[in-house]
Parts: structure tokens; sequence; C-alpha cells
């Protein structure tokens, strides 16, 4: 039972592990700065990709497309600088989950188009099973640093110290 | 130990820092988007979501092009490579893949002469073949050409009548 429970913790503590979180956060942030590089900027191209999806009315698909690159940028900046991290890794959680609802629904319509995650070529990664589990394995790691608790090499450490700093016991 | 306040008041931090990177990013993009030299209109139209085409060429919706499938002088032109035809295309639609436009044209040339109005197609309204056959396809002297945006995705969407087999192939 003690030799169970030790396995456990120790499982769980290398989950939790500070390193996780810095490598999540970095690779988070890279993907959304990476994929908004090919997007900013080019906001007509992806329209029509956002529009190929079919699951937006066409009036908002210009909105979709303003407002996704810059949600991308900002998300991949927050994260790589570990700055409001958590409430970036919700916007973060959010964006992919909102991809896997479009790619699943426009693979289960059938429509064979690409999927405009990291480009905005036709000739890019097409809608298919890899985009759905890349997607959804992206929403969990974020999912995993909504929670994560450690604050290593991040720029929200230094807003938390003061608030951290036990109060000095009066005699 | 966090008591329970100071949890919900975490939560409320997190929610509150979500909702504001949402805002500054839409802010953001609003702002970039109205300093574009290719600025797009905040509410889309169909229009301003096709690809870019010969002026020469007119488009076509899919209801547009739904009508006219049964009229003997329009013919349907798929610009896909010929797996991606075999696998479905619009009934009754010849495969002119826009990549060997100068190879399989000529043998094409009859049932193109014969038609009035050549309405051209290709994946989705993000792919660009039907813009480049119809370039083609005017360069080559046929006057009246005519993109169905929307392309294959559209039609297979809507339902439309559709076969499977490079029968129609040249």
């Amino acid at each position: 039972m003690t030799a169970f429970r030790s396995e456990s913790d120790g499982r769980a503590a290398a989950l939790w592990h500070p390193a996780g979180a810095v490598i999540v956060r970095l690779l988070l942030g890279g993907v959304w700065l990476y994929a908004a590089s090919h997007k900013v900027g080019h906001a007509g191209d992806f329209a029509r990709m956002v529009y190929g999806y079919r699951v937006l009315h066409p009036d908002l698909v210009n909105l979709a497309a303003i407002a996704m690159p810059w949600m991308e940028l900002v998300t991949g900046t927050l994260l790589v600088l570990g700055l409001l991290r958590r409430s970036a890794a919700l916007v973060s959680c959010g964006l992919f989950a909102v991809f896997v609802v479009a790619i699943g629904l426009a693979m289960a319509r059938g429509i064979d188009a690409p999927c405009g995650c990291f480009s905005v070529e036709a000739a890019g990664d097409p809608i298919g099973w890899f985009t759905l589990l890349r997607a959804a394995a992206l929403g969990l790691l974020s999912a995993y640093l909504i929670f994560h608790p450690s604050r290593v090499a991040e720029l929200d450490a230094l807003w938390d110290r003061p608030a951290r700093r036990q109060p000095t016991p009066t005699p | 130990m966090t008591s329970r306040s100071g949890t919900d008041r975490d939560w409320s931090t997190v929610l509150l820092g979500a909702a504001a990177i949402v805002v500054v990013a839409v802010c953001l993009g609003l702002v970039a988007n109205q300093r574009s030299s290719h600025r797009l209109p905040l509410l889309a139209s169909e229009e301003s979501l096709r690809p870019p085409a010969p002026e020469a060429a007119g488009y076509a919706s899919l209801a547009e092009a739904r009508r006219q499938l049964d009229d003997p002088d329009v013919l349907f032109l798929d610009a896909r490579p010929p797996e991606a035809f075999a696998a479905g295309h619009v009934r009754g639609a010849l495969s002119l893949p826009v990549g060997d436009f100068e190879e399989r044209h000529p043998g094409l040339a009859e049932p193109l002469r014969a038609a009035t109005t050549l309405i051209v197609y290709c994946s989705d309204i993000a792919c660009e073949d039907s813009a480049h056959l119809s370039e083609l396809l005017l360069a080559a002297g046929y006057p009246r050409v005519v993109i169905m945006f929307e392309g294959w995705d559209g039609w297979r969407g809507a339902d439309y009548p559709w076969t499977a087999g490079a029968e129609g192939d040249a």
C-alpha cells in the first residue's frame, strides 16, 4: 500500500514537475507564434480558409479572420514570456477547442479543404484526422498549463513574490 | 493551504485575464486591418471571399451553376487532379486539370467549342486552379468562362448531382 502510494506520488510529482510547465509553455507559445506569422497580414487569404470550413455565417468570416491571427500572436507572446500564463493557456485551450469542433464538423460533412492551421496556402495541411488529433493534443497541453502550479522562468513570478511573502508574525 | 475564496479569486483573475487577452487581440486585429492596404470589410460578402480571377471570367454561385447543369450548351470543367476527379465530380463534367492544360486541351476541343458557357471549378473556395484554368481558357479564345467559386466541396455539401469514376476524363 505504501509502495503503491509512493509510486503514484512519484508519478504526480513527475507530471507537475516545474520543467513540464516551462517545456509546454514554450512549445505552445512557439506553435502559436509560428501559426500567427503565416496569417497576420494575410487576412483576405485566411478569410477564404475560414469560409472553406462552412461553420460560420459568411457575414462573420472576415471578423474571425481579422481577430484570430492576433489572438494567436498575443497568446503565443504571453506564453513565451510567461506573462498571464494561466489566462493565456485558457485562451489557447479555447482556441484549440474551437478548432477541434470546426475540423470535426468539416470532416463530418466530407469537406476536403486546407485546414489553414499554419498556412494560408491551398497546399497546406488538409482537414483530416491528423489535424484534428494535433489540435486535440495541443488543447490538452493547454489545459495542463492552466492547472500547473509552477511559476519557474515566468514573468508572472515577479507579480507573485510580494503576494506570497509570509506575513511577519507579531510577538 | 489555499482557502476556498482564495481559489475562487484565482479563477476570477484567470478568467478576467483571458477576457482581456481576447479584447486586446480583437482590438489589435481591427486596428491592423484598418491600417492595412488590403483592408477587409468587417462584414464579409460572398463577393469579397471569391478567389482572384481574370476580369473577363464570370462567377456563378452553387445555385446558379446547378440551374445550368442540364443545359446542353453549358459544360462543366473540373480543374482538379485526375485522382480527385475520379473520386467524385459534378455530373457530366469533364476533367481538365490545370497542370495538364496544354496536353489535354486539344483532345477536348470539340466539346469545348460546342458549349456556349464553360463552368470551371476546383476543390473549394480557397483553391485557385479554377481561376488559373479560366485564364487559360480565355486566352485560348473561349469567350464565356464562369467560375463556380465554391468548388467541389460546396457542390458535394449541397448534395447536388454528382458521379464518381474517370469516364468523363479526356
